[in-house]
């Protein structure tokens, strides 16, 4: 009776130690695809698949070590990923639907929106049960140098802080487990914009950015504030010149702002005030 | 021998007519260059789903992707691929090829696909074209026509025939046409009869899902999709189209056209790979929305906005 009541008990212990680290990742299954096809969980997490699609799917792993029954609208299927790992998975129905999980020891993650020069940098994350401390790493483009050291709490999370100087990758090291990279952009630019009309009975506005430090090449973009858009509606885009500078012609009385964005010519690192053109 | 004079005139004015007529009823070749280039498509370029109030960020909405893009003779310049009309001027869908019948339509086509580096194609529905122009991969049997590789250029030599009249799709073929078309890698081609009234406005609606969302030209909710505008009086023309898996109901509000039998509609089912046109000459003022009327595909974005002014 006493031993069958502390089985018992350490089946309890055993059930919340591992729970108290474990976390779920969702998957939407949708007409043709899993969204988003890669996740990134922390060995010991579960991934949730839930098919919104009016498709019947399966999520089944390329090799044979999970597979769910035919998954219908509204219908789901989970599975553990105790250890880490990469694990490739498809749709046994429509084989191009594939997707990957991918389980880790130790898992961080930054702010995804830039911070400025000197500000702190909040880095969190999750490591495996029995892990005591993590080391963060961080490469500026010489290679991954220690930067901070975080002791785990009893949840399995952490929290670094590290201050700005300049865009890095950091990750955060576990014994042997290492988690993916996490990219933080860091704001050392700023943006000057002066709108006049043009001039000679010419139509419309001209809009002059300027951006210090120089940064010739760099992306900027010129928005407009459209009813029609529902908000803000990237209007012309330029590349910086040889003095850092562009201009964009824009219609006059027009509300606008400019932005300097990523390589991609999307992702804001500096929003411009938002300003209405003279008209 | 003024008499002989005039004679003589008007032979020649009236040869020169005849041969100024023949030469604009004559058939015509329609040169296109296009490539197979990497881009980074924004799905939601004003980061929200302004119905539900639900916002995105660059990094859910922005894919790198490849398309079909349009260029100047001997790929020199880029281009835009459609009129901002046609569908709000940018590069998904590829450039709409126009032809009547009885042109030909010759296709250069270089890949410059220096983002998976995979091989492309250009395979075309409801034209004529030898197997050479086919763009289709088939081991052992297809040519250089369906595997374009990297750097590499083909020239594919269409014919617009009688059975050709209408809008149809075009789209990687090659192996590796799923990620390709996934990716947003087709377009469609217009055909108009030899003598058919051209619309005053064309409009394209490409349904096809796109980095999980259920996109019209490759945008997803109002405001991203194509505004398409047209002024009452004016001759309008939808041409519809997908690829992919799904089925979709294309639906305007506000207007009906005239379906098959006579009988008015406002709402047409189109599958993978299928394609029509409808027309109406506009009556109708105001701001309406056209959308798939599938409600779960509208509901992930295939929805946009048509202004009719006055």
């Amino acid at each position: 009776m006493i031993r069958g009541a502390l089985v018992a008990l350490a089946a309890f212990f055993a059930l919340t130690t591992g729970t108290a680290f474990a976390d779920t990742a969702n998957v939407a299954i949708q007409s043709g695809a899993f969204v988003s096809d890669q996740v990134s969980v922390l060995a010991g997490d579960t991934v949730s698949w839930q098919n919104q699609s009016l498709q019947t799917h399966t999520v089944t792993a390329r090799d044979g070590s999970f597979g769910s029954p035919h998954i219908g609208l509204g219908g789901g299927f989970s599975q553990a990923f105790p250890a880490a790992g990469s694990f490739a998975y498809y749709c046994q129905i429509h084989p191009f639907m594939t997707g990957e999980v991918d389980a880790y020891d130790v898992l961080l993650h930054g702010p995804t929106q830039p911070v400025t020069s000197g500000d702190q940098i909040a880095l969190d994350g999750r490591a495996s049960a029995g892990v005591s401390t993590v080391e963060i790493q961080a490469d500026t483009g010489s290679g991954f140098a220690d930067v901070a050291t975080a002791a785990v709490d009893g949840t399995g999370a952490f929290h670094a802080s590290v201050t700005a100087t300049s865009s890095a990758q950091y990750r955060a090291l576990a014994g042997a487990g290492v988690s993916p990279s996490v990219q933080v952009a860091v704001i050392d630019r700023s943006l000057v914009v002066h709108a006049s009309r043009r001039g000679h009975g010419r139509g419309g506005d001209l809009v002059r950015v300027h951006v210090v430090p120089n940064d010739p090449g760099a992306i900027v973009v010129l928005q407009i504030d459209k009813r029609e858009r529902f908000g803000w509606w990237p209007s012309q885009r330029r590349k910086l010149d040889s003095t850092s500078s562009a201009v964009f012609h824009a219609p006059a009385g027009a509300r606008a702002r400019v932005v300097l964005t990523l390589p991609d010519g999307w992702t804001p690192v500096i929003t411009g005030a938002a300003m209405r053109l003279p008209r | 021998m003024t008499s002989r004079y005039s004679v003589s005139v008007l032979a020649a004015v009236a040869f020169f007519f005849v041969l100024a007529f023949s030469a604009s009823a004559s058939a015509a070749t329609r040169t296109y260059w296009i490539a197979a280039v990497p881009t980074n498509w924004n799905v939601i370029p004003n980061e929200k789903d302004a119905m539900s109030g639900m916002t995105f960020t660059p990094a859910q909405t922005v894919v790198p992707t490849v398309v079909y893009r349009r260029y100047s003779p001997r790929w020199r310049k880029a281009l835009p691929n459609n009129p901002r009309s046609v569908t709000d001027g940018g590069l998904i869908p590829g450039p709409l090829l126009h032809a009547r019948v009885g042109d030909s339509i010759v296709v250069h086509f270089k890949n410059e696909d220096t983002l998976r580096h995979d091989p492309h194609s250009m395979h075309f529905h409801g034209v004529k074209y030898p197997p050479s122009s086919d763009g289709a991969f088939i081991p052992g049997f297809s040519g250089g026509d369906a595997d374009v590789k990297v750097g590499q250029t083909w020239t594919y030599r269409l014919k617009a025939v009688k059975n050709s009249v209408g809008v149809w799709p075009y789209h990687d073929h090659s192996m590796s046409m799923e990620d390709s078309i996934m990716g947003g890698m087709y377009g469609a081609l217009s055909i108009f009869g030899r003598h058919e009234r051209k619309p005053d406005r064309e409009f394209l609606v490409y349904f096809n899902m796109l980095h999980g969302f259920m996109t019209i030209d490759g945008r997803a909710f109002v405001g991203n999709t194509p505004i398409f505008r047209a002024r009452v009086g004016q001759l309008v023309q939808w041409d519809v189209l997908t690829l992919g898996d799904d089925f979709h109901t294309f639906h305007v509000h506000g207007h009906r056209w005239v379906g098959p039998g006579g009988v008015p509609q406002d709402t047409k089912t189109i599958g993978p790979a299928e394609s029509f046109r409808v027309h109406w000459v506009e009556d109708n003022p105001g701001t309406w929305l056209y959308h798939c009327h599938v409600e779960m595909h509208m509901m992930n974005g295939m929805i946009g906005l048509y202004r009719v002014s006055r």
